[in-house]
C-alpha cells in the first residue's frame, strides 16, 4: 500500500467530526429554505391515522392529550397542528388536556395559535382543560368525569361549558388522540375507545406494538409522520419540506457509513497482511 | 437521629402505603379507592414541597459560588435574577394572566429548550461515525441492519424505490419488536423484584447510607 | 367461586394478581433457599466491576467522578421513570464508597429535588465510613426541566472535567448528550438504563454499560447478600415462567384454544 493510500484511509477514518457537523448543518438547512419537492411514500399507519379522523361520524367527541414538551416542538408541532386542523375542518368537537408537564399547556397554546379556527366557539366546539396534576390517577379521574378538574385553562368553570354539559365522560368519546402507555392503560383499554397515537420518532418501536395489537388504530411517528399526514390532507407544510432535509442528511450518513467501513476493512486487512 | 426514625419508620410507612395502593389496583372497594386516591394526592403535594428543597440547594450553592467568586460567578447572579423573575411571574399567573410569565416561557424557554434538544443531532452523528464500524461479527450485523434501517428512514427511497425499504421495514416492524417486548417484560420482573426487596426491607440503601 | 372472585376483584386484573402472588412467593422461596445454603453464582456484569476502575482513574488524574441517576417527568413518583432513578441512587452508594476509599471527590447531579436528601445521606455515610468528610457541593440539584438539567450537567463537564462519568438510571435524549459530552472531555463513561429507546445509545457511546434488568440487580451483584441474591434467582425463575406462558399462548392461538387467552385476560 502506498503512503498516499495510507494517508487517504487514515483521513477517512479520522475525519474531524466538526466537518461532519457542518455538512449535516448545510444538508438540513438548505432544503428547508428551498424545498426540493422529493416524493414521499405514505405508510399504512399514517393512512389509518388519517382515516380514523376522516371517518368519524358527525357529533363524535375526540379527547386530545397533546402533551408536547417544549424541546419536542420541532418534531411534533406539525403533527399536532395538522391533527387539530383536521378536527376543526371536520367540525369534530374536542377536549384537550395535559398530564405530563405544566408547560405542556403553554406549548399547546403555541401549537393552537397556528390553527385556523374557522369561527369555532370556545366551550361549544372545543375545550382546553389545561394541565392536570396527578399523572395516572388524574387520568383515571378525568376519564370518569370530565368536570373533575373544576376549571379549565382559562379559569372557566367546566360545569358551565356547553360542550361538557353534552359530553360527561370517556364513555361518550369516539376517538382518543395522544400518546403514552398511561393513556392506553387508563383510557383506551378500560373504556374500549379507539386511539390515534402521535409520538416522537424514537418511540415508534413502542407505539407499533400497540398498533399491531389493535389497541391503537393509527400512528404519526415524528416529522416523517407529520409530513405524510400533511401530504394526505393536501396541506403541505414545514414537515414536508423537512423530508427533503431528512433525505439529504440520511443519504449523506449512509454514504459515510459505507465509505468509513470500506476504509476500515481495507485498513484492517492491510494490518493483518503486515503481521 | 436514631435508625428507627431515619430508616425503620419511613420504610414501614412506605410499605403500608404500597400495600394500600397494591390492593386498590386489584380489589373493588370504594374505601380503598378513596384512600388510595388521597395518598396519591398527598404524594403530589409532597413532591411539590420537595421542589423547595431543590431551590434551597441551588440557592446555597450559587450564593457560595458568588461569594467565593468561583468560575462564571456572574452567570450565577444572572440565574438568580431569572429565577426570581420567573417565580414572581408564575405566582402572579396562578391568580390571573401573567404576561411576563407567558412571554418568558414562549419566547425564551421554548426556544432554548428546542435548541438544546436539537444539539442531539450532532451527538448522534458523532457517535454514529465513531462506533458504527465492522470490528467484529456482532458489529457487522449491527452495521448491516443500520444500513437497511437508514434506507427505510429515507423518505426519498420510499417514494422513488418502494421495494428498497422492505428489509428495513422488516427489521423495524418485525425483527426488533420481539426483543423489545422481551426486554420490557424482563425489566418489569426486575422492577417488581427491586420493589419487593425495598419494601420488605431487604435493601435499605434507598434510604441513604450502608446497612 | 368464580362469580365471587369476579365480584371482589377488578375484571381484567385477576390473572395479574395471581402472577404477582406467584412472584412474591417465588422470591421469598429462593431467599430462604439461599439462607439455608443453596449456592448461587451470578454472571459477571463488567459495568459494575468497572466502577472501581473508574474511581481509580479519577484518583490517578486528580479529578472528580460524576454520577447522575437521570431524568424523570414530575419527580420520583413517576411510575415509569422513578424506579430506574431509584435503582440508580442505589448504585450511587457503590460509587460514593469507591470514591471515598480512593480519596476522590464525587459530584452528583440531580433532576429530582426529592432525591437530594437521599443522595446527600448516601454520600455522607459513604465518606464517613472511610473516615472522611463528603466534599462540599457534592450533591447538586440542577433543574426539574429536562434540557435545563442537560445544560447544567454539560457545563459542569466543561468546568469540573470529571475523569469518569457514571450515568445510571432513566434517560431520554440526554443519554447521548451526556455520553458524547463525556467522550469530548476524555472521561471514562459507564452507563446503565432500562429505557428501551436509549439502551442502543449507551451501547454505542459508553465504555461500559448495563441495561435492562441489570440496573435493578446491581445491588445484589455488588453486595451478594442472601436476601438480594434470592430475589435475583426468583426473578430468573419467573422469566422462565413468562417464556413458558408465551410459548403456550402461541401454541394455543395456533390451535384455536381460546380458553387460555381468556384466562390470561381474566
Amino acid at each position: 500500500m502506498t503512503n498516499k493510500n495510507i494517508s487517504v484511509i487514515k483521513r477517512i477514518l479520522e475525519i474531524d467530526k466538526r466537518l461532519i457537523w457542518i455538512i449535516i448543518l448545510i444538508l438540513l438547512s438548505v432544503p428547508l429554505v428551498h424545498p426540493w419537492g422529493l416524493p414521499i411514500k405514505v405508510d399504512q399507519y399514517v393512512k389509518d391515522y388519517y382515516n380514523a379522523i376522516e371517518n368519524l361520524p358527525p357529533g363524535s367527541l375526540v379527547v386530545c392529550r397533546i402533551d408536547i414538551e417544549a424541546g419536542n416542538l420541532g418534531e411534533q408541532n406539525d403533527q399536532a397542528v395538522t391533527t387539530l386542523q383536521h378536527l376543526i375542518d371536520k367540525n369534530i368537537p374536542f377536549i384537550e388536556v395535559c398530564f405530563d408537564r405544566a408547560d405542556s399547556a403553554i406549548t399547546f397554546e403555541k401549537v393552537f395559535s397556528q390553527v385556523n379556527k374557522k369561527g369555532k366557539i370556545y366551550g361549544v366546539d372545543w375545550v382546553n382543560v389545561g394541565y392536570m396534576e396527578g399523572k395516572e390517577s388524574a387520568l383515571a379521574a378525568f376519564a370518569k368525569d370530565f368536570t373533575y378538574p373544576g376549571k379549565d385553562q382559562y379559569g372557566n368553570v367546566l360545569n358551565d361549558l356547553p360542550l361538557l354539559k353534552k359530553y360527561k365522560s370517556m364513555n361518550d368519546v369516539k376517538l382518543i388522540i395522544g400518546s403514552g402507555d398511561s393513556t392506553i392503560r387508563q383510557w383506551a383499554v378500560p373504556y374500549n375507545v379507539k386511539m390515534n397515537s402521535f409520538v416522537l420518532g424514537i418511540f415508534f418501536g413502542d407505539a407499533v406494538n400497540y398498533y399491531n395489537a389493535g389497541i391503537t388504530v393509527g400512528i404519526l411517528s415524528g416529522l416523517p409522520g407529520a409530513a405524510q399526514y400533511q401530504f394526505l390532507r393536501g396541506t403541505p407544510g414545514l414537515a414536508v419540506a423537512a423530508m427533503d432535509a431528512l433525505s439529504a442528511s440520511q443519504i449523506f450518513l449512509i454514504g459515510l457509513l459505507i465509505i468509513t467501513n470500506a476504509a476500515y476493512i481495507y485498513d484492517q486487512n492491510n494490518r493483518r497482511r503486515k503481521q | 437521629m436514631s435508625n428507627i426514625l431515619r430508616r425503620e419508620l419511613p420504610m414501614t410507612l412506605a410499605a403500608a402505603i404500597v400495600l394500600i395502593l397494591f390492593t386498590d389496583y386489584y380489589f373493588k372497594n370504594d374505601i380503598l379507592r378513596t384512600t388510595a386516591n388521597t395518598l396519591v394526592n398527598w404524594a403530589v403535594v409532597a413532591s411539590a414541597t420537595a421542589a423547595g428543597v431543590g431551590v434551597l440547594n441551588v440557592l446555597i450553592r450559587t450564593t457560595r459560588n458568588i461569594q467565593k467568586r468561583e468560575s462564571y460567578w456572574y452567570l450565577d447572579i444572572w440565574m438568580l435574577i431569572m429565577m426570581v423573575v420567573v417565580a414572581v411571574g408564575g405566582v402572579i399567573g396562578a391568580y390571573g394572566t401573567s404576561i411576563l410569565y407567558t412571554w418568558v416561557m414562549q419566547n425564551i424557554y421554548l426556544a432554548i429548550d428546542a435548541t438544546i434538544f436539537s444539539m442531539v443531532v450532532f451527538d448522534i452523528t458523532a457517535a454514529f461515525y465513531r462506533t458504527f464500524r465492522v470490528r467484529s461479527i456482532d458489529a457487522a450485523i449491527l452495521v448491516i441492519s443500520a444500513f437497511f434501517v437508514m434506507i427505510y428512514n429515507v423518505p426519498l427511497m420510499g417514494g422513488l424505490f418502494p421495494d428498497s425499504i422492505a428489509i428495513g421495514s422488516w427489521v423495524v416492524n418485525i425483527a426488533s419488536v420481539g426483543p423489545t417486548r422481551a426486554l420490557t417484560a424482563v425489566t418489569a420482573i426486575g422492577l417488581i423484584g427491586f420493589a419487593i426487596r425495598i419494601l420488605l426491607m431487604k435493601d435499605k440503601s434507598i434510604f441513604g447510607g450502608v446497612d | 367461586m368464580i362469580a365471587i372472585i369476579r365480584q371482589v376483584l377488578i375484571s381484567g386484573r385477576i390473572f395479574q394478581l395471581i402472577f404477582m402472588v406467584v412472584t412474591i412467593i417465588t422470591i421469598f422461596w429462593y431467599i430462604e433457599a439461599i439462607k439455608r445454603g443453596k449456592v448461587v453464582t451470578l454472571r459477571s456484569i463488567p459495568a459494575l466491576d468497572a466502577i472501581d476502575e473508574a474511581t481509580g482513574r479519577c484518583a490517578e488524574m486528580g479529578r472528580p467522578v460524576h454520577f447522575t441517576p437521570g431524568y424523570t417527568q414530575g419527580g420520583l413518583y413517576n411510575a415509569d421513570m422513578g424506579p430506574q432513578v431509584m435503582a440508580g441512587l442505589v448504585i450511587l452508594q457503590k460509587v460514593a464508597s469507591s470514591a471515598a476509599k480512593r480519596g476522590v471527590s464525587i459530584i452528583v447531579s440531580l433532576n429530582q429535588p426529592e432525591a437530594v436528601p437521599i443522595a446527600e445521606e448516601t454520600v455522607r455515610v459513604a465518606y464517613a465510613n472511610e473516615g472522611a468528610v463528603s466534599p462540599p457541593k457534592a450533591v447538586r440539584f440542577i433543574s426539574t426541566e429536562q434540557y435545563a438539567y442537560v445544560a447544567g450537567v454539560l457545563s459542569m463537564y466543561l468546568e469540573e472535567r470529571p475523569a469518569a462519568n457514571v450515568l445510571m438510571g432513566f434517560f431520554w435524549s440526554e443519554s447521548l448528550q451526556f455520553a458524547e459530552g463525556s467522550n469530548y472531555i476524555g472521561a471514562m463513561t459507564i452507563g446503565g438504563t432500562a429505557s428501551a429507546s436509549q439502551m442502543a445509545f449507551f451501547a454505542a457511546s459508553c465504555d461500559y454499560f448495563l441495561f435492562g434488568e441489570e440496573l435493578f440487580a446491581a445491588r445484589a451483584y455488588i453486595e451478594k447478600a442472601p436476601d438480594l441474591l434470592g430475589s435475583i434467582v426468583g426473578q430468573d425463575i419467573l422469566r422462565i415462567l413468562i417464556l413458558a406462558i408465551t410459548v403456550l399462548t402461541w401454541l394455543a392461538g395456533n390451535f384455536k384454544y381460546t380458553q387460555l387467552v381468556s384466562f390470561l385476560k381474566m
